[in-house]
């Protein structure tokens, strides 16, 4: 397996593809904080977005190591954006969720799910999301966002519980 | 408080509840699919090696400068060493901080070249303005100034010094903290704070933070009164960029205890307490328990560089 900061060094001087690399290894991830925040449909158009703008600044990555958790910070921020951008022009509890891409009659439970989800706090919806959306286990959602396992513990725990008791005790 | 977390929901070992089962069935179905050459992404790829290479040709035209600190822009004066004050004209000066990065300096500002000691790069800010880009170890890197020392994390900030003294600053990348008269500030990318000479830094905002938030704040620490509603509103937060602010105020020992204390137990709740930290030690304002809790938060609060 390739050491993750050589491929860091490597995309820095050009190598295309080792950022590609990146990119399959931390897509889940980044794309996982974006479903947290937005549509999935939205969520898949900024994840190109997000890695566009890692690109264009990954010289200023100053520690190799934090790779993950600057792509995280990257990816909430472009989410937080794209809400604060159609925030007057869309009044979401009015608007129609855009369904789901597979149609398997589970949609529009799924869409209320992830609607819950969505209101959660950002720990909680965020660490969630990459467990329940994205299937990363826990020690891999550490690895990827930097935060401890311990942090990740914690906002799985409280959060799953915090998200059955807004979804009435059953998914 | 104790979270004994189902095995399953940690690393999928053991067995499932019916309705983490269900969860993953429904939402499993807005994960990202396998990578397939899809539209943008070859293109995007392409573009790496030119948009890198232009980033790289335009990056970092300084080398090691060991007698001194290499000057542009001052008539006069071309290395400064420890020692020198800089007294910049109507035009922008530079300063090329050995093999770690640069200083710009705004027109009619006063600058100081200081001994920092072994390994440690210190300027003094005595007036006007600078903008720092620093690519180094953390604490390498330091900038004196009438309100404050900013201590460089590996960033990008920019520092002012108003005609009274205060101090304004601004971290575009990485972090920085600021110290002055006890009180230390941690200020992360996106955001900024001030500083006066005798109070010390105020709690830092993101530049984007709600007004309300702000509001809120402000009516807390510098109304005549504790303004009851605006600390139950803070000692309800759930964002973590509203976090900022709220966790210089929790570590602030000028501050009255049951104000921290409210605070306490909101970051209890939405954060992880680190092993060892405390109600106690956070009400002591253990440096250690304070160290701890900041690692944790960190990568909450980092941003990309700006653009």
């Amino acid at each position: 397996m390739t050491d993750p900061d050589d491929l860091v060094h490597r995309a820095r001087s050009g190598d295309r593809v080792a950022f590609a690399a990146l990119y399959e290894r931390h897509t889940p991830m980044v794309h996982g904080i974006l479903v947290s925040l937005v549509r999935p449909q939205e969520a898949d158009d900024l994840l190109q977005d997000v890695f566009l703008s890692a690109l264009r600044a990954i010289d200023r990555l100053t520690d190799a190591e934090r790779i993950g958790p600057w792509l995280a910070s990257i990816a909430r921020n472009k989410g937080r954006d794209l809400l604060r951008s159609r925030r007057p022009e869309i009044d979401l509890e009015q608007a129609p969720e855009p369904a789901a891409s597979q149609g398997d009659g589970d949609d529009d439970e799924a869409e209320r799910v992830l609607g819950v989800l969505r209101e959660l706090p950002e720990a909680y919806r965020e660490t969630l999301s990459l467990r329940l959306v994205e299937g990363l286990t826990g020690a891999e959602i550490a690895e990827q966002t930097g935060l401890t396992h311990g942090s990740v513990r914690v906002n799985l725990h409280r959060g799953m519980k915090l998200l059955r008791e807004r979804l009435g005790g059953e998914a | 408080m104790k979270d004994d977390i189902d095995p399953y929901l940690w690393d999928k070992s053991g067995e499932p509840t019916p309705d983490v089962v269900r969860l993953e069935q429904l939402l499993g179905r807005y994960r990202h699919s396998a990578p397939e050459p899809r539209g943008r992404v070859l293109p995007f790829v392409v573009g790496a090696a030119a948009i890198a290479a232009l980033v790289l040709a335009v990056w970092w035209p300084f080398g090691s400068e060991p007698a001194g600190y290499r000057v542009e822009g001052v008539d006069g004066l071309t290395v400064a060493a420890a020692g020198t004050r800089i007294e910049v004209g109507a035009r922008p000066a530079r300063l090329a901080i050995a093999d770690i990065g640069d200083v710009e300096v705004q027109p009619e500002s006063v600058l100081r070249v200081e001994d920092g000691g072994e390994g440690v790069h210190a300027l003094y800010l005595e007036r006007g303005s600078l903008r720092a880009r620093i690519d180094a170890e953390p604490r390498v890197f330091q900038v004196g100034s009438p309100a404050g020392l900013t201590i460089d994390l590996g960033c990008e900030y920019e520092l002012a010094v108003t005609p009274e003294g205060r101090v304004r600053l601004t971290v575009h990348a990485g972090q920085v903290v600021i110290a002055q008269n006890e009180r230390e500030v941690y200020v992360p990318a996106g955001a900024s704070t001030e500083s006066d000479p005798l109070s010390g830094p105020s709690p830092p905002f993101f530049d984007d933070v709600r007004v309300t938030v702000r509001d809120d704040v402000e009516a807390v620490l510098y109304g005549e009164m504790v303004d009851p509603e605006a600390l139950a509103r803070l000692a309800a937060f759930d964002d973590r960029d509203d976090a900022l602010p709220l966790f210089a105020m929790l570590f602030d020992q000028s501050l009255d205890a049951g104000l921290r204390e409210a605070l306490y137990g909101r970051f209890e709740v939405v954060f992880e307490v680190p092993d060892g930290v405390n109600r106690e030690s956070v009400l002591a304002c253990d440096a250690v328990a304070r160290e701890a809790w900041l690692e944790n938060l960190r990568p909450w609060w980092t941003r990309q560089p700006s653009d």
